[in-house]
């Protein structure tokens, strides 16, 4: 077992290393990094030259990408051109709040699936399943920031216009109450809803369709025969099968979750980490770009890491060798 | 070798035989192609679909023969941010512009992006997947890493860097740039596909009677691999059609995308979220264009996987 683990870790190293390399390439793309202090005409070219041998940049590329490598791996990722902060102070800062919306998105996603799921596929070829399947369908189709701003149009604008209780247009709790549980949750669940239907419309069809494959076999067949109830073989024995694999895909559909953020938070005003990398997008903020990618890819290098040894150590059908 | 009694059996069913061979002969011949459209016409959303996505490629491309791109982009003060009606039936939007009008040239070039798009995602994931399936060792190994990174790597996270960062240099809203940036970006599961179909494809008898016959590698690849990967990359590619079409939406809806004043679907929305509570149809009809677009593909792509596989009789 252990060694299982130490081989899947060992694997990602290299994955690490090439992901570092692929966002390095996009910080060369962004070209010459002193070109603001160039449109100064009191720097003379000595100055330009110090300058860039005080910031390494007179270096041949490899090592440049090795001296990066190397402030990355020791924690020093920068400071943003604009507020001169710490790039992982800023990101620190946001990350509860991205982890609140993911953590009530999936509470959603996961609980709303499986209900209809489990519903659909024990009610196959229904009235029920038709119409779920089809919604399902539509919500897989979605853009989800135009959801976002028709569910703003119609929970935040038309019930506020009606005079009927209504939800926030985005934030994450009204400066006049302060942060508190009740105001957060008021705030995320415009957001929430948004970030979930697409993955949630794909997670009913998914769990659909493998508790109908699981069905079809053998075990089943016994567990019935031996006179077990139908709900008893359903949640003791199938489920059991239906729900590892989540495991992985959720943990596959982390980069595409990140994604989302980027738009979601910023129409909802959601202070996450997808805001502060639209914001500094937008102000071409490169050291804020570029911290945010790679920590956004690690996190997902990690997390299906982490899917992986999960699954190894659940299920008993996984050698480990 | 054979008894009597079964050569006169036979003698006595050979009439019938022949009649039941001329009946088949009175029917067209069932060739792949023919039992492949069958299939796929008895699947009433994909065939629904198909109809749906060539009126929308009819209009979005006609209207160009009755309006000119500069009338459909005509700054009309007087009739700001107005409520659909006869004259305007989608309204118009913040500065008068006729959003009907605006829609369907929008729609020009938010289809053109999204099948362009998955073209050159479907390319290169044909390419990559086929070289690493077939060549394992180092290659397939690199391949593969880079295509573990790319996965790894939030898809807009990159394309908003790409395009904001370059976009400077190349010119922001080129549409040619962030057609080839989102193709560039999305072959990643196509190539995966490709890899496992030539993996198991390659150990075939009728690949090793092709080699035994002297074929060379890259012949066995073209002629006799790749075609037999093409259904479930068919597939694969209507996903990126729809996927293209998102993402491009999105970039324009950041601002990122193609620039006023050429519309697309994407851009048509970019303002829209200010204009909620006084135009709410302004960031409704694009919208719902996206989404009956991509709704439509993925039936397509449904029913072509239904089509493409000989064990589904529905």
């Amino acid at each position: 077992m252990r060694a299982y683990i130490l081989k899947r870790v060992i694997q990602a190293i290299p994955l690490l290393f090439l992901i570092s390399f692929i966002v390095f390439l996009s910080i060369q793309a962004t070209g010459d990094p002193l070109a603001a202090y160039t449109v100064d005409a009191s720097l003379t070219s000595d100055d330009i030259a110090r300058l860039k041998a005080k910031y390494g940049l007179d270096q041949p590329v490899p090592i440049q990408y090795l001296n990066w490598l190397k402030n990355m791996a020791t924690g020093n990722w920068g400071t943003s051109y604009f507020t001169r902060e710490d790039v992982v102070d800023m990101i620190l800062e946001r990350l509860p709040n991205t982890l609140i919306l993911f953590a009530v998105s999936y509470a959603l996603i996961l609980g709303v699936a499986l209900i209809l799921g489990i519903l659909t596929a024990i009610r196959q070829y229904s009235l029920f399943d038709y119409s779920v399947t089809a919604l399902s369908f539509l919500g897989i189709a979605t853009p989800s920031f135009w959801l976002g701003l028709m569910l703003i149009y119609l929970f935040a604008v038309r019930l506020k216009a009606w005079g009927l209780p209504s939800l926030p247009v985005g934030g994450m709790y009204d400066l006049s109450e302060g942060k508190t549980l009740a105001e957060v949750s008021r705030h995320v669940i415009l957001p929430a809803i948004t970030l979930s239907v697409v993955v949630c419309a794909r997670y009913v069809r998914y769990i659909r369709s493998s508790i109908l494959e699981q069905l079809q076999l053998d075990y089943v067949r016994t567990a019935t025969a031996k006179g077990l109830r139908s709900r008893a073989v359903l949640f003791r024995h199938v489920m059991k099968n239906v729900l590892l694999p989540l495991v992985t895909l959720v943990g596959l559909d982390l980069p595409n979750f990140l994604s989302g953020t980027i738009v979601i938070e910023s129409i909802f005003a959601w202070p996450g980490v997808g805001r502060l990398f639209w914001s500094a997008a937008e102000r071409t903020d490169i050291p804020v770009l570029m911290a945010v990618m790679l920590f956004v890819a690690v996190m997902t290098v990690v997390f299906n890491l982490i899917a992986d040894i999960f699954y190894a150590v659940v299920d008993p059908r996984i050698s480990y060798s | 070798m054979t008894g009597s009694s079964d050569t006169s059996r036979l003698r006595d069913t050979a009439p019938m035989a022949d009649m039941a061979i001329s009946g088949a002969l009175a029917r067209p011949p069932e060739t792949m192609w023919t039992m492949f459209w069958q299939r796929f016409v008895r699947h009433r959303p994909a065939m629904v679909s198909l109809v749906v996505l060539l009126f929308l490629v009819v209009a979005s491309f006609g209207v160009s023969l009755f309006v000119s791109e500069d009338e459909a982009n005509l700054i009309d003060v007087q009739a700001m941010r107005s409520a659909p009606s006869w004259e305007h039936p989608f309204g118009t939007d913040d500065v008068g512009r006729d959003m009907f009008l605006r829609t369907l040239f929008g729609g020009q070039i938010s289809l053109r992006i999204g099948l362009l798009a998955a073209c050159i995602s479907v390319v290169i994931g044909i390419a990559v997947g086929t070289i690493s399936g077939y060549n394992t060792g180092w290659i397939d190994n690199v391949l593969m890493r880079i295509t573990d990174a790319l996965l790894s790597i939030p898809t807009l996270f990159i394309l908003i860097v790409l395009t904001r960062v370059l976009g400077d240099h190349i010119g922001v809203g080129n549409i040619a740039f962030i057609t080839l940036v989102i193709g560039t970006l999305s072959w990643m599961p196509t190539s995966r596909i490709v890899r496992a179909q030539v993996l198991s494809l390659k150990e075939r008898d009728f690949v090793l009677g092709a080699r035994s016959l002297g074929c060379q590698a890259g012949r066995i690849l073209v002629r006799h691999i790749v075609p037999n990967t093409l259904a479930p990359v068919v597939v694969a590619a209507t996903l990126d059609v729809g996927r293209a079409i998102i993402f491009e939406a999105s970039l324009s809806f950041l601002g990122l995308g193609i620039q006023p004043p050429t519309a697309t679907w994407g851009s048509m929305l970019n303002r829209a979220q200010a204009y909620l509570l006084n135009a709410p149809w302004i960031a409704l009809f694009p919208g719902i264009m996206i989404l009956v677009t991509v709704l439509c593909v993925n039936f397509l792509g449904d029913g072509l996987r239904d089509a493409f596989d000989p064990h589904s009789l529905r």
